[in-house]
């Protein structure tokens, strides 16, 4: 199922009539290069049209910088503590940054490469038989094996499709399921050295993984705070954590790691007398908590209305002391929460939105801008659901006219950073 | 008049909390937090609970940006302490479902269940008033629950006597209907006339009120340490009436010298239900008007008592009455312990003394006993009392089923339980104290397992295991385990350091002094072995170890 996607746009778009400029180009996650490629051959291909081209439709010119140079920045660790209690079946952590002159906006994310745990490479590099220090070459760039293994490629649960290319180099049957190289390497051995350097080239590179930032520039100078929640699943009946949230999750004090700013124009507050309601359960906590602040800290005028949710009150309300301090300066004028788990039923988010129908329909008729942080299914496409049916009943609008009202709050005053 | 001017916080809270029921509501919707509204928390104890907090977990919270780890502590009005087996299998069941699961027997005849959150408060008292059970008025500044001697092979008439302490818990109820409204939604009053309380008025007491009564010649209850005491006079297997004493209270607070414990004064003697229940009734009145309503530590009635004088009070009493009380007739205590074991009554029914370690019903490593109180509960076949030294008794057992009751409480391990006990161990208690308690400033019902091990082998140094002596320890000097009237006391005063008081008697009729202050454990068992040395070389027959500390002039009274 590799870019499927991208094969039935362009399958789509070939059937409608339509005729490629330039062929379809697949990418793996290490993207950069080859969509760069591919947009430059794009605007190439455009500019030699452009006689024909209306004005209106000229591409912009081009920025001196390259696309892929996202600027990365090195913050160190000034704390990292799970914000659950005892009892929780989560672990989610606060990381505080030291990230002096890094500019961001609420709303933001960051972008982090996770290193690749230490023990792991320092196996590899025993199985591999060469000491660390020993060059290798990744896309035309020249690493030392030990960097190369801990920051620039993904060694852990590869792909069937790197499987299926390492069997092609050791020309063995390999099953092909998701795997890890050292997995490869003691039970499918190279012949050497020589024979890894193609191995190499056929690792994934290491993709970052996007962070909503949970401060605000305003409230937390030279700082960035972070809501990560250490991912747990199960791989062939063994309990793994994911690499990223659990490379974070374990940082100490004053480590130091790599990121860069990921900026999120599509989210972002409105001005300061406008009403906001934030509808932030779970992780999703991370861009209200750096939105109130933000709010808090200019002194902005317009009403706050947070929606959490999470388990259980008493082990996983996130944020609570500041939520509840918030709360008693006036910062927020209204809190709603949900801990699925507490009652004999479960109840969620949306269904404390459904509860707060009137209201809440009150607040968008007064021109309140919504927002939803979270998680993507089913937290958001729920939360949709309620919305729709909230202005359904408090509207007296037709069904058509309540849809129609729903898509212009959508295009006007509705985002979600959701994933 | 000035003492108007100043009224405490609690007495404006009272004042203007509506028949006690403030904002709890809007407390209870508080979704934001587990806690409610800082004067409601005084108005709930008059419902029947305390707000409480896990102090272990304070910093470790507040590091994770989470409040304090607030739940509520819930005590049962259950006037002389008893259950029958439905009611116990519905406490058992609302503990399991609500609470920490421990049903803790308090040292006043009563069960609290702990760690109830706020959104099962509701859940708690609705279903505890399924099963005909309630809260109300067991804290706060009003008459708490009644105590009575608890053993009925204490006396053929103990039937007789026991009926009072039901009685006197209702004639001293408040009217107020809040507690219906609030906690089981009952429909609101129109007619607020109907809440007038002529009793405890919109103020209710200056301060909490205990009443228990003694059935000589046991003291089970503490009888001088509550505001107001009556002891049984039997005379010919007759209950002629009841010595009244007033005053008692075993509170103080250190370094404040304005403060002290203090064992009720004998004042009278009343024959008549009608004029018992009218002395109880305008000694309260008397409290209501003249006691302390500005600083909450001279507010009880003993500090009343002292300022005005006993004549005055006895006056004040006759004038209120229209009679005077006959001069307290003879009687004597001798024992304030349990009877643990199988014991008969006049009337030929069967009894058990269950001991249970500082009140703390549960299934541990050691005995199953909250599982085997649940079976035994389950046959019908046995009554649940509560004794004031935070025992239980299965009770009220016919002949025919005492066979059965027997096989479940050896099944269950808990004869062997009860009996493989040192009476050092069965004679002591500890108060709740950390982590729940507000005021504890140390340990108690966590550490004194630990410490009484470590008597326990002092005792055998000295072949002295099998004396009675009363051991208590409370986590603050409040005084809920009444270590202030114990032949050995226990008073935190510090994280693991205790004032050590010699002196008491063994009957509750003398209180004890500090012998030395503010120590920890080393220093307690190197205090008490020359002492226990002494006492087992150099103790007259009969002596008991709080008489022979004051003989000794160890301490001095």
């Amino acid at each position: 199922m590799f870019c499927k996607t991208g094969e039935d746009v362009d399958a789509q778009l070939q059937k409608l009539g339509g005729t490629p400029v330039i062929p379809i180009q697949k990418c793996d996650v290490d993207y950069e290069s080859d969509a760069e490629a591919w947009f430059a051959k794009v605007i190439q291909t455009l500019n030699q049209e452009e006689a024909a081209t209306p004005a209106a439709l000229k591409p912009l010119p081009q920025t001196a910088a390259k696309t892929n140079t996202k600027k990365v920045y090195r913050g160190s660790v000034l704390s990292n503590l799970n914000l659950n209690d005892k009892g929780s079946h989560k672990e989610i952590y606060h990381i505080e940054l030291a990230a002096e002159g890094v500019g961001y906006l609420p709303g933001d994310s960051i972008g982090v490469v996770p290193e690749n745990p230490l023990a792991v490479i320092q196996i590899i590099i025993k199985e591999l038989g060469v000491p660390g220090n020993t060059s290798i070459t990744y896309k035309d760039i020249d690493y030392t094996l030990s960097d190369f293994l801990q920051k620039k490629v993904a060694v852990q649960y590869l792909h069937e499709r790197v499987v299926k290319k390492y069997a092609a180099i050791v020309q063995k049957e390999i099953p092909e399921n998701k795997t890890d190289l050292l997995n490869l390497l003691q039970h499918f051995p190279l012949t050497g050295f020589e024979q890894f350097k193609e191995v190499a080239n056929i690792l994934p590179a290491q993709s970052p993984r996007i962070y909503t930032i949970a401060s605000s520039p305003s409230a937390h100078d030279g700082e960035i705070h972070l809501t990560v929640e250490k991912d747990a699943f199960i791989v062939n009946g063994e309990k793994k954590t994911g690499l990223c949230s659990g490379y974070l999750s374990g940082i100490g004090e004053s480590a130091e790691f790599e990121f860069f700013v990921q900026k999120n124009k599509r989210f972002k507050l409105p001005a300061a007398d406008k009403d906001v309601l934030l509808i932030a359960p779970g992780t999703g906590i991370a861009a209200a908590r750096s939105f109130i602040s933000e709010r808090d800290a200019i002194g902005a005028t317009g009403k706050n209305w947070l929606f959490f949710g999470e388990e259980n009150f008493t082990a996983d309300f996130l944020y609570q002391t500041e939520i509840q301090n918030w709360f008693e300066t006036g910062v927020l004028t209204k809190v709603s929460l949900a801990f699925r788990k507490d009652g004999p039923e479960e109840s969620f988010i949306w269904d404390k939105i459904k509860q707060n129908g009137k209201e809440i329909y009150d607040w968008i008729q007064s021109g309140a801008y919504l927002y939803v942080s979270g998680e993507k299914a089913p937290m958001s496409v729920e939360v949709e659901k309620a919305l729709q049916q909230v202005i359904a009943t408090h509207s007296g609008l037709s069904a058509e006219a309540a849809q129609t009202y729903w898509e212009q709050l959508k295009e006007e005053r509705y985002s979600k950073d959701v994933y | 008049m000035s003492e108007k001017a100043n009224l405490s916080q609690i007495e404006k809270i009272k004042q203007a909390s509506d028949g006690l029921r403030g904002t709890i509501k809007e407390s209870l919707q508080d979704e934001i937090t587990g806690a409610i509204r800082e004067d409601d928390q005084a108005l709930i104890k008059f419902h029947g609970m305390y707000q409480q907090d896990d102090r272990d977990r304070r910093e470790e919270r507040a590091a994770k940006k989470l409040e304090r780890l607030y739940s509520f502590m819930i005590r049962l009005r259950l006037p002389g302490g008893f259950l029958s087996p439905e009611k116990w299998i519905a406490v058992h069941d609302v503990a399991g479902e609500h609470s920490t699961g421990v049903i803790k027997i308090t040292s006043r005849q009563t069960v609290q269940l702990h760690g109830i959150i706020k959104s099962h408060i509701k859940p708690t008292i609705k279903d505890f008033n399924e099963a005909k059970l309630d809260s109300i008025a067991t804290c706060g500044d009003i008459n708490r629950n009644v105590l009575c001697s608890s053993h009925p092979a204490q006396s053929p008439i103990h039937a007789e006597i026991f009926a009072y302490a039901d009685k006197i818990s209702n004639l001293l109820m408040p009217k107020t209907k809040a507690y219906y409204e609030i906690w089981l939604d009952e429909e609101q009053l129109i007619d607020k006339k109907d809440e007038e309380d002529p009793l405890y008025q919109d103020r209710y007491l200056p301060r909490k009120f205990k009443i228990a009564i003694a059935i000589p010649p046991d003291n089970d209850v503490d009888v001088f340490a509550n505001d107001l005491g009556l002891i049984a006079i039997i005379e010919n297997g007759k209950l002629k009436g009841f010595n009244i004493a007033i005053g008692g209270g075993l509170s103080s607070t250190h370094g404040n010298p304005e403060t002290y414990p203090r064992l009720g004064t004998i004042i009278g003697f009343a024959d008549s239900e009608e004029k018992i229940f009218k002395a109880i009734y305008e000694i309260i009145t008397i409290q209501r008007d003249y006691g302390n309503r500005s600083d909450r530590k001279q507010a009880r009635l003993k500090y009343t008592l002292d300022k005005y004088g006993v004549a005055w009070y006895t006056q004040e009493l006759e004038k209120r009455t229209g009679f005077a009380l006959e001069p307290a007739k003879p009687y004597s205590f001798t024992n304030r312990g349990d009877l643990f074991g199988w014991q008969q009554n006049e009337q030929g029914q069967w009894y058990y003394t269950v001991f249970v370690e500082n009140g703390r019903v549960l299934d541990n490593e050691k005995v199953a006993l909250k599982t085997g109180l649940l079976e035994i509960a389950k046959t019908g076949k046995a009554n649940f009392r509560f004794t004031c030294n935070q025992n239980l008794i299965l009770g009220d057992i016919d002949e025919k089923d005492k066979n059965t009751v027997n096989g479940l409480l050896e099944k269950f391990g808990i004869i062997k339980h009860t009996e493989g006990q040192s009476l050092i161990r069965k004679n002591s208690m500890a108060c709740v104290a950390l982590p729940t308690c507000p005021l504890a400033l140390t340990e108690a019902q966590r550490y004194l397992p630990s410490l009484i091990d470590k008597i326990e082998v002092l005792l055998d140094k000295y072949s002295i295991k099998d004396d009675g002596m009363i051991i208590r320890m409370t986590g603050c000097p409040n005084g809920c385990a009444r270590s202030t009237a114990a032949e050995i006391g226990f008073i935190g005063t510090a994280p693991g350091r205790y004032n050590l008081q010699l002196g008491g008697d063994r009957i509750g009729e003398r209180l004890n002094k500090i012998y030395r202050e503010n120590i920890n454990e080393t220093e307690i068992l190197d205090s008490l072995d020359p002492l226990f040395k002494s006492y087992s070389a150099e103790r007259l027959a009969g002596e008991t170890f709080g008489d022979f500390a004051l003989r000794q002039k160890w301490v001095t009274p």
